[in-house]
């Protein structure tokens, strides 16, 4: 497949002779792209070069990897609120043994408080730490060695557990925000207090080229986090432009796009009949203004929108999937039926090259209740998430997609005097399957309470940088004029868990 | 410090630097010759240059050119051709943290590293001589603007018609360019108006213009939408985006401010007005920076600080004033300082230090929010405290003593305490002449620490005053009332005491054999009848059953029910004159948990809100949860009294006047069951009415008192504020004299409590209580309470002293800034590519003597922006084509200036978003001009007729359709993106406005036609659709339409039309976010309305030419 729309000859100076211009308006869309597509074109950002600050040299990325890439596509699963990784992928038999002691009263006192990073890197709000809760916690649900590597994960994701041998856990992230506005800081790189930055998928969306004409590169399902985290600035694209943020769309094929159809009173055919003559209209305008690249792209947008309208509907419509497969995602149970479509519209959008699907799973805050709230949460994803693995393996789509699955900080080792834990910035899991990345691997270590990121430590820009390392995207020479994609803390992709 | 560079280098580390093994791998290849200028220049720019160059020169060493390489350090010579080992430059890029160069950041790559070496091995060759760089300050946005001089130019037609022609035609003559001519007249005036106004020219300015051909026709209307106040509104906009304007935000379901100020849109209005009035530049910054000093009693022009509020952030001091200063050095004055905050700017000349005193300025500062009427609401946030519902956010020095400190490495946790620092302004940009005179303090006038002499403040606290003395008049006429009907129903029943005598009678009782829905309505909660009692049993608060008739006035309850759990408190009760859930008497028996605080309560409810007086509350320690309490409650006009299972445990007065109502059964936090509830209307008997008569009779000497108690509060508070206004700013004499009515009428109020007393009890002590206050109020002396200072007397004068440097003459940067912008967005070409760096950094300027020349001139003419829109709009190179023509020397321009850098031809633009969706609106004529007020929920957007840039906008709320088309980053947005996007064509064709509009600017063209014309008929049908087309394209895209174009809809016209006449083989969409108008049913109307919907898609409908 290539990556590039049919160019239209220049002349040596960039000019675009009058007739071969006409001509490519009024025949051969054989290039239809997308914004970013346009941006490839040097016409979707700024459409007059005269007025464009894109005149150094500098040119978009290319839409061709800079490096070779192990992977096509991501699928970005954020659990918004704190899973716990202490009962879920970094279990720590040390919480049971010393239930009920404070930390200071357990052996490893000295190692959790006197640890360089006990308190060093959190930037607190409103400037008064969070307390720490002190009395150890005993594991709330048992854990056992999965698969043929070992991996040891809690027993609330049974379905989850045949898959992981798929799986690279990273048990030792840690991130400097901890409220939840570290959910903007997962996405960004960036604590709350420098600002709003460019989300992963929107520099994922800037930097490569699309695989499917008729759909957005980089779509949303799910609730995003609220406006207290960073709202929708977890997908925004920020000062990259809105044409690299995520694409929301609602689970309801029928109406999944902004403005993405005139109603049921309004026919196909007149609006065809309306676009043959608004076609013809620009067409007789642009003899004026020949070589008006502008009015190019706003023609070629129009009949992009045009086939996204026909486009977007068919990949959301789930009717054509067997039984076998919407069971598989769990669509036939109320209780996973929600997360399970989410799922499985992810794999739906990879098959049709969308380049970055992120999903939203929200409530995982747990402090009480911590039994009730993370069996139903993981209840709820457990089985879509394993489906989601299965699905994309047996149709051979687990190579060439990244699954990543987050979530913006783990859950403090001691009780909050309650029945559950607190945010925890210090110590917590991620994963990551498929897209060239090791399977059945554990990298990284929390310390035995699980508190400190120990062995292989990983900032979350880390991730990203992985990330972006198996799309092929060099994550330090990501960037645009005037903005370094981070200006510190570029991450480094975690080499240990790559195939 | 500067670090010395050693000439040798310890053993330890040479052996180190010589043992490395990528090293020595190297050298077993033949390495390729090494150039100077190909090779190694570019290495030590990148990691040398900051602290080895025109910038700086650590240990007296520069690497920026060949002959100061050679030079060396202090120390001398720093590379010895062909010997590694002497070489000093080598050992230090090879050793080991921390004697390694460069001391931050990585080391230099093992590939540069080997070019290096090789270089030095082979002889080190460099250039006898190289220019090295410019010293730094010395680039021209270090530099005070000189005006240069005007060019003298000749070029054929109307060139030049004023300066800025005349420096563009010597850019073209050296190039060989032609200008492209005027563009045609209807163009040009949708280009004008756009810039000027925002919104496209109506069908009649085209008209009128078109047809003025008189000279000077341009003029007029360049000077008339220049005074229009459209053009606030539009160049509001693009100083919002420059300004970083954002509507307050953080979580506005639960009401929690985290960014930005309640309230901010008063600086929007600001802004719009200002430019209208067309206020100097210079005046604006000095008000946005400064208002609190320089006009402390001005609250219009206080709003401007909403410049500074806007950075305002909850949870942490520093990221606001980081904010502040580097959007401030961005926005202002095109100074990138970001990235001093950690470290010496790398590229400009700004130090880390320099970024902190910058800081300085605005460390004293803070935010508060004054009143903006007597009668201003208030509402609750979400930490229940009380905030305004309106109000005027401005900024003030708070901590007068706030010191700044350098933050080590940027960590705000890692301050440099040691020194705390000066405001300044960096070196390079002329801050040694700042530095000359300390900042003198700014005393402020007593309005601004004193807030009663705000007359707002004064008023509302008049008003609260004025409001008690009429609820108090209120009480004495209501008592006279009753005092008239008393009498009355006295006089009648003294004629028939017999009927009057009667004994009480049962109005109301019910047993609860069943549930009687005529009796009663269930207002929450879950009340059933069983077995004889009535149950409630839903847990929440004030689960409430409301009688359907009203209880007589004087009455008996009794009532008879048992508390259960669970909850806590729970309570049980009984309302009486109940209007509603918010106004009512009543009476409860709460049961605690531990038994410890039972009671049995009378509280009212008034307004929304609960009240307990103390005097309605007693223990009640006897109560068990289980256990039947029998209450029973005799209402007799305002007295009340209760008897708890047969004991009298309460004898109260009802602070609030009675109102007949319907009684309520509730339960709050609490189950309960009831069994029996009995209410008997009293009837007064003669003596009642007689105790009543008796009792109002001797009240209302006390009500009358009670009055001239209010009176005299207010006039004492009247009198103090008139007295604190004079101790202020009036002469001794007045001071003198409204002191003493002061201190006489603040002692009256002690003189009318008195006299309170002595009616209520007259004896001797409460005589004698009058007397003393009479003697006291006779002896006033001058003195009374004063209201107090609540905010600092001076403010530090920084931040005026910081406005009055920008707005200097010889400032380099502040007026090439504005000017950079104003000409941005006027010909979508900048003369500095970056907008917000006008560093060392930045790409050479485009026409650097014009930029200089409209700087000097807008400093100059007085800051004046209309002056220099004027001169812009009014040149010839404003007024050329866009189009680059086909004639032979256009051809040659094309080729010599494809990108039209040199501006030999307009450029073309895309609308800003609001202009887009204002202009849907416009030609449509259901755009609402409004100017001003609250910002208005982004929801509304396709629905509210107003303009859009007085829609909320934020990082977290953004009206979608503007962010379609590139709306400004509320967080940062120093010029638009202009990008082409399919979610632009959804809007356009599929949004309700869009269609609504199209719809509606149809229909009223059709009548238009059909009024002139006539029915359509198949003899003028054709020259009716050419008509529509007409008036269409004029109004939509502000041009007739060409014959071809005309050709072309007409044959759409009736091709949809045909399509349409047979609708029902046609394929619907599916249901879209919908439209309020529907599509006509009329075939050819419907396809005309199609025909104007086409247009609002076109090219040129978003586009300014």
């Amino acid at each position: 497949m290539t990556l590039r729309p049919t160019s239209t000859p220049t002349t040596p100076c960039g000019r675009i002779p009058r007739r071969t211009f006409l001509a490519d308006t009024g025949m051969g869309f054989t290039g239809l792209a997308l914004g970013a597509m346009l941006a490839e074109e040097g016409i979707g950002r700024t459409a007059n070069a005269a007025v464009g600050a894109r005149t150094d040299g500098w040119s978009p990325p290319s839409g061709l990897a800079r490096l070779a890439p192990k992977a096509k596509s991501v699928i970005w699963l954020f659990m918004i609120g704190g899973t716990s990784h202490l009962e879920s992928f970094d279990p720590k038999p040390a919480l049971n043994k010393y239930a009920g002691l404070t930390i200071d009263e357990s052996p490893y006192a000295k190692q959790v408080l006197e640890s360089p990073f006990y308190r060093k890197n959190v930037r607190d709000f409103a400037g008064t730490p969070r307390k720490l809760m002190n009395k150890l916690y005993p594991l709330q649900i048992g854990y056992r060695k999965r698969g043929e590597s070992g991996t040891e994960i809690s027993d609330w994701w049974p379905h989850l557990s045949t898959c992981i041998d798929d799986i690279s856990v990273v048990r030792s992230m840690w991130t400097t925000d901890n409220d939840h506005a570290a959910q903007l800081q997962f996405h960004t790189g960036r604590h709350i207090f420098d600002g709003f930055f460019p989300s992963l998928g929107s520099w994922v969306h800037y930097g490569l080229g699309t695989l499917n004409r008729n759909l957005p590169r980089f779509i949303v399902l799910g609730n995003p986090p609220g406006d207290c985290c960073g709202g929708v600035g977890t997908h925004g694209a920020d000062y990259l432009g809105p044409e690299h943020a995520g694409v929301k769309m609602r689970i309801d094929p029928r109406n999944p796009l902004p403005f993405g159809s005139p109603g049921s009173t309004v026919f196909r055919e007149e609006r065809a009949d309306q676009m043959g003559l608004l076609k013809q209209l620009n067409q007789l305008a642009a003899v004026e203004y020949p070589g008006d690249k502008s009015m190019r792209a706003r023609i070629k947008s129009y009949e992009l929108a045009y086939r996204m309208q026909m486009a977007v509907p068919e990949a959301m419509t789930l009717d054509g999937e067997t039984a076998a497969t919407q069971s598989l995602y769990g669509l036939d149970n109320k209780t996973t039926r929600p997360f399970g479509q989410q799922c499985l519209l992810a794999r739906r959008f990879v098959e049709r090259g969308v380049r970055f699907v992120q999903l939203y799973h929200n409530g995982w805050d747990a402090h009480s209740k911590l039994i009730a709230n993370h069996s139903s949460k993981i209840g709820q994803t457990d089985l879509p998430i394993a489906g989601l693995l299965k699905d994309l393996k047996q149709r051979g789509l687990l190579d060439e997609t990244l699954v990543v699955w987050g979530t913006e900080f783990g859950r403090t080792p001691g009780a909050e005097n309650s029945d559950g834990r607190d945010h925890h910035p210090y110590g917590f899991s991620v994963w990551l399957a498929g897209g060239g990345i090791k399977q059945g691997t554990v990298h990284g270590a929390t310390d035995e309470l699980g508190f400190h990121a120990a062995e292989n430590r990983h900032y979350v820009t880390d991730l990203h940088a992985t990330v972006l390392h198996q799309l092929g995207l060099d994550p330090k020479t990501l960037e645009v004029p005037g903005h370094k994609r981070l200006d510190i803390d570029y991450g480094t992709p975690i080499q240990q868990i790559i195939a | 410090m500067p670090k010395p560079l050693p000439l040798l280098v310890s053993a330890t580390l040479a052996i180190l630097a010589i043992g490395l093994p990528p090293l020595e791998a190297s050298e077993r290849r033949e390495p390729q010759a090494v150039d100077y200028q190909k090779h190694v220049k570019p290495i030590l720019r990148q990691h040398c240059w900051a602290c080895h160059g025109a910038f700086k020169q650590e240990a007296g060493l520069r690497l920026d050119a060949a002959q100061l390489i050679r030079k060396g350090s202090d120390d001398g010579p720093v590379v010895v051709a062909g010997q590694l080992d002497h070489s000093s430059l080598w050992q230090k890029i090879t050793a080991q943290l921390p004697d390694r160069m460069p001391p931050e950041g990585k080391p230099l790559s093992k590939t540069e590293l080997d070019t290096l070496k090789t270089w030095i091995r082979q002889g080190a060759k460099s250039p006898v001589s190289e220019q090295p760089p410019d010293n730094p300050t010395e680039h021209w946005s270090f530099n005070p603007i000189r005006r240069p001089a005007v060019p003298r130019s000749k070029t054929p037609g109307n060139w030049p018609r004023n300066p800025i022609d005349s420096f563009v035609t010597a850019r073209h003559t050296a190039a060989n360019l032609t200008p492209r001519p005027q563009a045609n007249r209807s163009t040009l005036l949708r280009r004008v108006v756009l810039d000027l106004t925002g919104l496209p020219p109506t069908r009649d300015q085209l008209h009128r213009f078109l047809a003025d051909t008189k000279p000077g026709a341009y003029q007029r209307l360049v000077q008339r939408l220049l005074s229009s106040p459209l053009y606030g509104q539009r160049w509001g906009r693009h100083w919002m985006d420059v300004w970083r304007y954002s509507d307050w935000y953080g979580r506005r379901g639960s009401n929690e401010i985290r960014y930005s100020q309640r309230h901010i849109w008063r600086w929007r209005d600001w802004i719009i007005e200002s430019l209208n009035q067309n206020t100097g530049y210079d005046r604006m910054l000095l008000e946005m920076l400064a208002a609190d000093e320089i006009a402390p009693g001005d609250d219009k022009a206080l709003r401007a600080t909403g410049f500074l509020g806007r950075n305002w952030y909850k949870f942490d001091r520093n990221a606001w004033l980081f904010e502040t200063v580097e959007r401030t050095s961005q926005g202002l004055l095109g100074l990138t300082f970001r990235c001093a905050r950690c470290h010496d700017h790398k590229f400009d000349p700004v130090t880390q230090r320099e970024y902190y005193r910058f800081r300085a300025f605005f460390e004293p500062h803070g935010f508060r929010t004054e009143i903006v009427s007597a009668d201003v609401k208030t509402e609750t946030d979400n930490r229940k405290s009380t905030v305004l519902s309106d109000g005027l956010p401005r900024v003030f020095d708070e901590t007068l003593d706030a010191q700044t400190f350098l933050f080590i490495r940027g960590d705000d946790r890692n301050p440099d305490t040691t020194n705390p620092l000066a405001p300044g302004v960096p070196a390079a940009l002329g801050g040694k002449r700042f530095d000359q005179t300390p900042i003198p303090p700014v005393q402020l006038p007593p309005i601004a620490y004193v807030p009663i002499l705000r007359p707002l403040e004064a008023a509302k606290r008049l008003k609260t005053e004025s409001l008690k003395v009429q609820a108090a008049a209120r009480q004495v006429d209501s008592l006279q009332a009753t005092i008239q009907t008393t009498a009355t129903q006295l006089a009648t029943a003294r004629k028939s005491p017999a009927t009057s005598d009667a004994p009480n009678t049962l109005a109301f009782s019910d047993s609860f054999k069943s549930f009687d829905k005529s009796a009663w309505k269930v207002v929450s909660g879950s009340w059933s009848v069983r077995d004889g009692q009535l149950v409630q049993t839903a847990l929440g608060s004030f689960v409430s059953l409301v009688s359907t008739t009203d209880h007589p006035r004087n009455f008996q309850l009794t009532l008879k029910y048992r508390t259960l759990a669970p909850g806590n408190p729970r309570s049980v009760g009984f309302s009486f004159d109940h209007v509603g859930p918010k106004q009512s008497h009543d009476i409860y028996t709460a049961i605690s948990p531990n038994a410890q605080t039972s009671s049995v309560q009378a509280f009212h409810r008034t307004g929304g809100r609960e009240i307990y007086p103390s005097a309605g509350i007693r223990r009640a320690p006897g109560l068990k949860i289980g256990r039947t309490i029998l209450l029973e409650a005799t209402v007799i006009d305002r007295s009340l009294t209760i008897v708890l299972d047969g004991k009298t445990v309460l004898e109260y007065t009802l602070p609030m006047e009675r109102r007949n109502g319907k009684f309520a059964l509730w339960a709050h936090q609490a189950h309960a069951e009831f069994d029996e509830i009995q209410i008997h209307a009293i009837r007064p008997t003669i003596k009642s009415l007689e105790h009543s008569l008796a009792q109002a009779r001797s009240d209302l000497p006390v009500k009358q008192a009670e009055v001239t108690l209010a009176q005299t509060r207010l006039d004492s508070l009247a009198a103090r504020i008139a007295a604190e206004q004079a101790r202020h700013t009036g002469d001794p004499g007045t001071r003198e004299r409204l002191a003493l009515t002061a201190s006489r009428a603040e002692r009256q109020i002690a003189v009318e409590q008195a006299r309170l007393k002595l009616v209520q009890a007259p004896d001797s002590t409460t005589t004698k209580a009058l007397a003393t206050a009479i003697a006291a109020r006779n002896a006033a002396d001058g003195s009374y309470s004063p209201f107090p200072a609540t905010y600092p007397k001076t403010s530090t004068g920084r931040r005026t002293a910081l406005a009055r440097w920008m707005t200097r003459r010889d400032n380099p940067r502040t007026a090439r800034v504005a000017i950079n912008q104003i000409w941005l967005r006027h010909t979508g070409q900048r003369f500095v590519n970056t907008v917000s760096d006008f560093g060392l950094r930045s790409k050479p300027r485009d026409f650097p003597l014009l930029m200089d020349w409209l700087s000097a001139e807008l400093i100059e003419s007085g800051w004046d922006m209309k002056h220099i829109h004027r001169l812009i709009v009014s040149s010839a190179t404003y007024r050329m084509s866009s189009s680059p023509g086909g004639e032979p020397a256009e051809l040659l321009n094309r080729e010599i200036d494809p990108d039209n850098s040199r501006l030999w031809r307009m450029n073309s633009r895309r609308m800003e978003a609001e202009v887009v969706r204002d202009s849907l609106l416009a030609i449509s004529d259901t755009l609402d001009p409004a100017f001003g007020g609250p910002d208005i929920p982004e929801t509304q957007g396709q629905s509210s007729p107003r303009r859009s840039l007085y829609f909320r906008t934020t990082p977290d709320n953004k009206m979608l359709m503007l962010e379609l088309f590139d709306l400004a980053n509320p967080n940062e947005c120093y010029d638009r993106q202009q990008s082409v996007v399919p979610g632009q064509a959804l809007v356009m064709t599929n949004s309700p406005l869009a269609l609504d509009r199209s719809r509606r600017l149809a229909r009223r063209l059709a009548i238009d036609l059909t009024r002139h014309h006539g029915p359509i008929t198949d003899s003028n049908h054709q020259s009716l659709v050419t008509s529509f087309t007409t008036s269409a394209f004029e109004i939509v895209l502000g041009r007739r339409p060409s014959p071809e174009e005309l050709t072309t809809c007409s044959g759409f016209v009736e091709h949809n039309t045909r399509l349409l006449i047979d609708s029902k083989s046609l394929t619907p969409f599916p249901k879209g976010t919908g439209s309020v108008i529907a599509a006509s049913t009329d075939p050819l109307t419907r396809a005309l309305e199609n025909l104007v919907h086409v247009l609002l898609s076109h090219n040129d409908f978003v586009t300014i030419r």
